[in-house]
């Protein structure tokens, strides 16, 4: 077992200096392994433990009660768990990355002496200014990566798929709308647009700050809305007054307006107007940032299907199926998709190593970000404070660009094997 | 193609224009009160300085040509509410009751009782003082009825009774959906975003919340990023072509495993590298003898070695990446270059590697590089922000970051409208250069670039 995790860790190691995309893998597949298992690697609540005659699970025992499988045990919540002598199994590191360690405050290298009870409570890789754990905060960093890739991955590739294979799929002249379909979809998008835009307001007049909930439904009603306006365009109009009437037909440039709205959002600057909206919420989370983060950094992506699109779309293929009468949903998720979903991918793993590195970068400089939540950028903030303390700045940074070229990499090869 | 940077130029306008709606409505949303931040400290909405602040930048106008509200909201005598947060109190209730005369009403009796003084004593008039600032905080129905109580605690004598009157009439009213329809009005050019549009097209951005001239202030730190990035952008593309040259020439396992650390280079942000060369070579305590370099800028009278001893480390830490990517590109490149017919040909007509490499892959490789230039120069400002912030350069990057932690927004907009009208001449740059320099797209193939 030992002899393995040895063998593993130096193929790691050669992985690294050999370039060999299997590395880059392997790396975030343990990145994956800390992000989710966390608890059972560094918390400062045992793993196992029997007191007064029952067995707990403290260290996911909070998790558990936030999914809601567990009830709170108010017994055993104020343990001071590292003088208490019952039976406990600790994790490999028995610091949680906010737990507070009084007695080596004020930055205590890994080398130099420390004030432990027994040698398992060593801080292997230093503490910070107010004592918490170094290691104990890399492995969180992990988490919080994960949540990064994942929200930001999601939500961006999401809106990039979307606007940039409509754009591509469509093109400037490829939507003919007639003209009461026009008006009836303007009026409606101004009248939902006003609807949310009041929402939003009486919030903000009722309780002088935002709500995600409020936020969410802000952004849920235009939707709603549109379909209920296409709905009712379709009844009314559609086929038969269009006709009766003979309503003028109108080219819809939605190719020009992408064109347009991409290189207004290259010249606004994003993170200015993201810590702008950040200032609205009094306590702002990482999922927050990171998902308003993803409502952003679509860009790319949606610049990148937009031209896969482009490039599949005048395939034998996509006609064959435009003549048997497929309807144009079809054709995108059927045909298209399935040939440009690599190098979405791609792109998707390149953007979300950028999200990586602007998270990294606001926490360096410490703002906008979420208080109480170690990264990696945290720790290298903590470092700025004392240029000596090299253990603060070294290990997150070396981590930070072990992920950041792991991402890249793959996105690099995918490309490559494309 | 000609269509293509046409289209280009007559986009910049339209552009610039939604950019700047889109800094406004974020530098309304963002600012409380402007007066008081532009006149800093405590002055009373009675005194002159802050009426005049008031009319110098046009505050008490509404802020857009149009506004769509409920109909019970009138945008121009809102706009001239002063200050702030009575104007928030007065939109609060106008939203809860919908109705502008009887709040209207209320705010103005309100007023005048805080105004009298006559005949208390100390006490009084500091907790008349208070429930000002509480009611000048911006307060919902809530809280109003404890101003009121508190208000009627303080003039036992007085009959208050109009004012709560007027209160149980605002708080009676339930208006339901329909009074909040929307209805447009015009304001035409008289308006905040017209003055601030207007004097921002010129390059006037106006008072600084520091005191001094935002153009002032720009004006002292846009040498320092100028000099670091030009010296930067300069020394990075001579040594990234001298990079690729230089492993060109050697075997091809030799260029793998470069081109495999490249990729690994490039990972590394500027900030963590600045700290690390920070930690060697400006660390005084841990390594004396290494620390050659100096944090801060050099004094007026000292020598070109002095100059090195401070922008050396800043402008190789600007420099680094810019490098990286510049060879990683010119390397892909190359290898595409490489893999087509005309180098066969050129092989096959007798010429020599080192003559086919220097004058038929090079050009043509370099050519597509043109492009990122545009994307490199509307850049420079966001990736100064952090360097100059941990070296402590006064430029433009120093500027952004100390205006964002002093929320010092007109500074913040100022920077954030300029680095976007680079970033649009940057976009129209490079598809001129790309029109120059490649053949191809002046016959007009490839469409669809």
């Amino acid at each position: 077992m030992f002899k393995q995790l040895l063998l593993s860790i130096k193929q790691l190691w050669f992985g690294l200096w050999s370039f060999n995309p299997k590395f880059p893998v392997r790396w975030m597949l343990v990145i994956l392994f800390v992000g989710i298992f966390l608890e059972f690697l560094a918390s400062d609540k045992p793993i196992v433990a029997k007191v007064e005659g029952s067995w707990y699970m403290p260290a996911i025992g909070n998790t558990l009660f936030e999914v809601g499988l567990n009830k709170r045990y108010n017994t055993i919540r104020r343990y001071k768990w590292s003088k208490h002598d019952a039976f406990m199994i600790m994790p490999l590191v028995p610091y949680a990355s906010t737990s507070i360690d009084l007695k080596n405050a004020s930055f205590k290298g890994p080398f130099d002496e420390q004030n432990y009870t027994s040698i398992r409570y060593r801080h292997w890789l230093g503490t910070d200014k107010i004592g918490r754990d170094v290691l104990a905060g890399l492995l969180n960093g992990c988490r919080v990566v994960l949540k990064i890739i994942f929200l930001v991955g999601i939500i961006s590739g999401f809106l990039g798929l979307i606007l940039g294979g409509f754009s591509g799929f469509y093109g400037d002249d490829m939507i003919r709308w007639s003209l009461s379909k026009l008006l009836v979809y303007s009026f409606g998008g101004i009248l939902f647009a006003y609807v949310s835009y009041m929402l939003l307001k009486l919030q903000i007049l009722e309780s002088s700050q935002l709500e995600l909930s409020t936020l969410l439904l802000a952004f849920l009603i235009p939707v709603l809305g549109y379909v209920i306006v296409g709905l009712l365009h379709k009844l009314v109009f559609a086929n038969r007054l269009d006709v009766r009437l003979s309503i003028p037909t109108i080219t819809i440039p939605l190719d020009s307006m992408f064109y347009f709205v991409i290189v207004l959002l290259t010249a606004l600057p994003v993170t200015v107007m993201l810590l702008a909206i950040l200032s609205y919420f009094q306590t702002p989370s990482l999922v927050l940032t990171m998902s308003l983060f993803g409502l952003v950094l679509w860009k790319g992506i949606a610049r990148i299907v937009r031209g896969e699109v482009l490039r599949v779309k005048g395939e034998d293929y996509i006609e064959a199926a435009r003549q048997l009468g497929l309807k144009s949903g079809q054709i995108f998720w059927k045909h298209i998709y399935p040939n440009i979903r690599k190098q979405f991918y791609v792109v998707v793993a390149t953007v979300v190593s950028l999200s990586l590195l602007i998270e990294s970068a606001l926490s360096f400089l410490g703002i906008g970000m979420a208080v109480g939540e170690i990264s990696w950028g945290v720790l290298l903030n903590q470092g700025k404070l004392n240029i000596s303390a090299y253990w603060l700045s070294l290990f997150p940074g070396i981590l930070l660009v072990i992920t950041v070229y792991s991402l890249n990499t793959i996105a690099k090869e995918g490309k490559r094997r494309n | 193609m000609y269509s293509r940077i046409l289209k280009r130029i007559l986009l910049f306008y339209p552009t610039l224009f939604v950019l700047s709606i889109f800094l406004f409505m974020l530098k309304e949303a963002a600012v409380g009160d402007e007066v008081l931040s532009l006149c800093g400290g405590e002055i009373d909405v009675q005194d002159q300085i802050y009426q005049d602040c008031v009319r110098a930048y046009k505050l008490d106008k509404p802020s857009f040509y149009i506004s769509v509200t409920p109909p019970f909201v009138d945008t121009e005598a809102l706009a001239s509410v002063f200050p702030e947060g009575r104007r928030s109190t007065f939109e609060k209730l106008l939203y809860a009751c919908g109705d502008w005369d009887l709040v209207a009403k209320f705010d103005k009796q309100i007023n005048e009782q805080f105004r009298v003084i006559e005949g208390l004593d100390a006490d009084r008039i500091i907790a008349l003082k208070s429930i000002k600032s509480t009611y000048f905080r911006g307060i919902g129905l809530d809280e109003m009825e404890g101003v009121i109580e508190s208000l009627a605690q303080i003039f036992p004598l007085v009959d208050l009774e109009e004012l709560t009157k007027g209160f149980k009439g605002i708080k009676g009213i339930k208006p339901g959906i329909w009074h909040y329809r929307p209805s447009i009005d015009f304001h035409g050019l008289d308006n905040r975003f017209h003055a601030w549009w207007r004097s921002a097209i010129v390059f006037d951005f106006g008072q600084s919340f520091r005191g001094r001239s935002v153009n002032a202030l720009i004006k002292g730190s846009v040498k320092y990023t100028l000099l670091l990035n030009l010296i930067a952008f300069i020394l990075s593309i001579i040594s990234a072509l001298g990079f690729v040259l230089f492993v060109s020439a050697r075997s091809p396992r030799i260029q793998q495993k470069m081109d495999g650390l490249s990729s690994m280079l490039l990972a590394i942000p500027r900030f963590w590298l600045a700290t690390l060369l920070i930690f060697f070579f400006a660390n005084n305590i841990l390594f004396p003898h290494l620390s050659f370099f100096k944090i801060g800028v050099a004094g007026s009278t000292s020598g070109v070695s002095s100059y090195f001893q401070y922008l050396g480390l800043p402008i190789f830490c600007l420099a680094f990446p810019i490098v990286i990517l510049l060879y990683k590109l010119l390397r892909e490149n190359i290898n595409v270059e490489l893999q087509k017919q005309y180098v066969q040909a050129a092989r096959a007509r007798g010429l020599t590697e080192k003559k086919i490499f220097r004058s038929y892959v090079l050009p043509n490789a370099i050519n597509p590089l043109l492009t990122s230039i545009g994307s490199m120069f509307s850049r420079l400002l966001v990736g100064s922000v952090i360097i100059e912030s941990i070296f402590f350069i006064p430029g433009l990057g120093g500027l952004l970051f100390d205006a964002f932690m002093s929320n010092d927004w007109p500074v913040l907009y100022a920077l954030c409208f300029i680095s976007g009208i680079m970033t649009l001449i940057g976009y129209i740059l490079s598809d001129i250069l790309y029109f120059l320099f490649d053949p191809k797209l002046r016959i007009g193939g490839l469409q669809n670039v």
